[in-house]
């Protein structure tokens, strides 16, 4: 798999979500394709379909495939594998439920101790997000008690570090995206926006914000490249996605800043389509780890074991573009 | 430019030329082991700049009796095959395992490769073995009192008169000329008005007549900087790297390396201060030290990338401002992080040797947003060549 597969496949996406968004997996074979996984052309187009995803704003159960899109899974879900898949916030079942895909009132969950259940859930107050009409990221109630257990523990908890890194994966393409849009976004708008008899695109201050944002861009999309490039993508590296989940919240925030500033007061309405992106980065930041917790865990690593990992060397690197 | 294909650069002359990556990286890390003794004494921290060069000029040449100096480098420059990914991996893991940094070598990623690809081929074959074996270093005149970020505003005049340029001019914020052998100097050749396009680049040897190295004390302590003046210095017309009236492209090239792969070679050794830095932290510090961690990963990856592209001869232009940029942020954010974790040893630098290089280097990383293109200038690129912004 190389990273203009990944580019092709991402063209491909955008543009089938652009002009058709409802049923646009199925469109392009994508649910079927993850739900009998172990085709890495399936994986790799699943991680550019949610960077699409993001970019457009639509709306599918593709992070809950992608984390499910294990070869040893195959099929388990039967009828239900069109569920979303409801994720602890922050990695911490008490604090809360959250749900990627549109609203149902069932949900997969992975339980420690149990193993993959389906339950009944429901939209929790406010979970929404507030005034955003967007029909994609949940907060979600669920009833841990009962269910049918789909995938016992026992399998469960030789699976659950690779669903996690691909969950964290799959996030990280979306947040991608939804950065890339505001970006694109922030870009149009600077240079029509007239203040001062001329485009606020002229000004120092505002270049300068979105070069910044561009920054950002730039090495979460290069980070993000060459993990696409590691064969295969279901059993990913946990320590690799560990740290593209936090990149990508973190340049993902930023990103979502600095375009609100360029674009002015105006990004702050609910009509405006910045902030349905920027509560979608918010929602993916804080599923499997945001990057503020991420960063506490990676640092207190760092700290009991003295040593700095290196995430890929440059072998691998140099491999991943020829 | 001259007739060198950098596609070409894997050059099969030695037999460590032609193994992958990774066996080539286990076969140094077997010499590293055998010599680590010896190679301790040269990676020690020196505060001192006396002993740092003369440990630096000793090390250049270990490395290069030993071979490793020489990959990365094509046989008609003296060296032994391969790319710049391999000099990106003896520098990741000397590195790792304490070296500070090249000092006097540092133009070795940024002066060499321009080198190679624009000087003439019999004067790169002349003078280019002396650089790799560590017996004569280079530096780089570029800014001038008058013309910082405003480059294409140069003064310093080059005057073509039969078989030399006659430099006479001025240059500031040199770095390693003090030490120097060696002056990559561009200059103004055409007229004032012609702006970038008046300018030539040419090889200024330190010793010719009519040079003087002015040191220049920094607020760390060292002279790492330096002016200097050229009085009617004549050189031969064989020095001019690349064309009369075509420095502005050789500077370019030059300032994606200092820019970009250099990006490479610097994360290094903030791998390794982050390391050193994280074992003396204590709880209060990790979400900075995990923050450090995340952007580094960021920082190799993009970094990583562009070396690559280098390797393979894939120009790199505008966009190695984003490697700059990201860079210097970090080894900022880095030594701010340090320099809680380390307190006043580090503040003030007291204590041993490594708590005084620490000091140096926290200062240094406030100019880094300053040198090889201020982050104004990044950013300025950036916004007209990558983003399109309209001006």
């Amino acid at each position: 798999m190389t990273v203009g597969d990944y580019g092709e496949f991402l063209a491909v996406s955008r543009e089938i979500l652009l002009h058709r968004p409802a049923g646009a997996a199925e469109e392009l074979g994508l649910d079927e394709a993850l739900t009998t996984p172990g085709s890495p052309e399936a994986e790799i187009a699943g991680y550019a379909f949610l960077e699409a995803q993001g970019f457009t704003g639509a709306t599918s159960s593709t992070l809950s495939r992608i984390a499910l899109a294990d070869p040893a899974l195959d099929n388990a879900t039967g009828d239900l594998a069109h569920l979303p898949l409801a994720w602890p916030l922050d990695a911490t079942p008490s604090s809360g439920w959250i749900a990627f895909g549109s609203t149902t009132d069932r949900a997969l969950v992975d339980l420690p101790e149990r193993g993959l259940v389906a339950l009944p859930c429901s939209v929790a107050p406010n979970g929404r997000m507030g005034l955003v009409e967007d029909d994609y990221a949940h907060l979600v109630v669920i009833n841990p008690a009962g269910g049918d257990v789909l995938v016992p523990e026992a399998t469960m908890r030789l699976l659950r570090p690779a669903m996690l890194a691909r969950v964290r994966l799959g996030a990280a393409a979306e947040i991608l995206g939804a950065a890339d849009r505001m970006l694109e976004d922030a870009l149009r708008y600077t240079q029509t926006r007239i203040q001062f008899g001329r485009p606020i695109a002229t000004f120092p201050a505002i270049r300068d914000l979105l070069a910044w944002a561009a920054t950002e861009r730039h090495q979460l999309r290069e980070f993000l490249a060459y993990c696409w490039s590691l064969q295969p993508l279901s059993s990913p590296d946990e320590n690799l996605s560990e740290i593209a989940k936090a990149l990508a919240g973190t340049c993902g925030l930023k990103i979502a800043q600095a375009t609100m500033q360029a674009t002015g007061a105006m990004a702050f309405t609910a009509e405006y389509g910045h902030g349905a992106l920027h509560r979608r980065i918010l929602a993916l930041d804080a599923a499997a780890g945001s990057c503020a917790t991420l960063n506490r865990e990676i640092g207190a690593r760092a700290r009991s074991t003295g040593e700095i990992p290196s995430y890929f060397s440059l072998d691998q690197l140099a491999a991943s573009l020829s | 430019m001259h007739d060198v294909d950098p596609a070409d650069a894997p050059i099969t002359d030695h037999a460590l030329g032609r193994v992958p990556l990774d066996e080539f990286r286990s076969l140094l890390r077997e010499w590293l082991e055998d010599n680590a003794e010896v190679l301790a004494t040269r990676f020690a921290p020196m505060p001192d700049y006396e002993k740092r060069v003369e440990a630096a000029r000793s090390l250049q040449r270990m490395l290069y009796d030993a071979g490793w100096a020489r990959f990365g480098w094509p046989s008609w420059a003296g060296g032994l095959g391969g790319n710049a990914l391999h000099r990106g991996v003896v520098h990741e893991e000397l590195s790792y395992r304490g070296w500070s940094g090249p000092s006097i070598f540092e133009h070795l990623e940024i002066v060499a490769p321009t080198l190679l690809v624009f000087a003439q081929p019999t004067f790169v074959a002349r003078v280019f073995p002396a650089f790799l074996n560590g017996s004569r270093s280079w530096a780089q005149g570029f800014s001038e009192p008058e013309s910082g970020s405003d480059l294409a505003s140069l003064r310093t005049r080059g005057v073509v008169d039969g078989e030399h340029i006659v430099v006479t001019g001025q240059k500031i914020w040199t770095s390693w000329a003090k030490w120097g052998h060696s002056c990559l100097a561009l200059v103004r050749t055409g007229t004032a008005a012609e702006r970038h396009r008046g300018l030539t680049m040419v090889a200024i040897p330190l010793d010719s007549p009519g040079v003087d190295v002015r040191p220049i004390r920094q607020v760390n302590g060292t002279e790492e900087l330096a002016e200097v003046f050229f009085s009617e210095v004549a050189v031969s017309l064989d020095h001019v790297v690349g064309e009369i009236g075509g420095g502005w492209t050789v500077a370019m090239h030059l300032l994606a390396h200092e820019r970009g792969t250099l990006a490479w070679f610097r994360h290094c050794h903030f791998r390794h201060r982050l390391a050193q830095g994280a074992r003396q932290a204590d709880a209060s510090e990790d979400g900075s030290l995990g923050a450090a961690v995340v952007q580094l990963a960021g920082l190799r990856a993009t970094a990583g990338r562009q070396l690559a592209m280098d390797a393979a001869g894939t120009p790199l232009g505008p966009p190695t401002a984003f490697s700059k940029l990201l860079m210097t942020r970090l080894e900022q954010q880095l030594y701010d992080t340090l320099l809680r974790i380390h307190g006043p040893a580090m503040e003030f630098g007291i204590g041993n040797a490594d708590d005084q290089l620490l000091h140096q280097e926290y200062l240094f990383s406030r100019v880094v947003t300053i040198y090889g293109g201020s982050e104004q200038m990044q950013l300025m690129t950036l916004a007209n060549r990558v983003l399109m912004m309209e001006t």
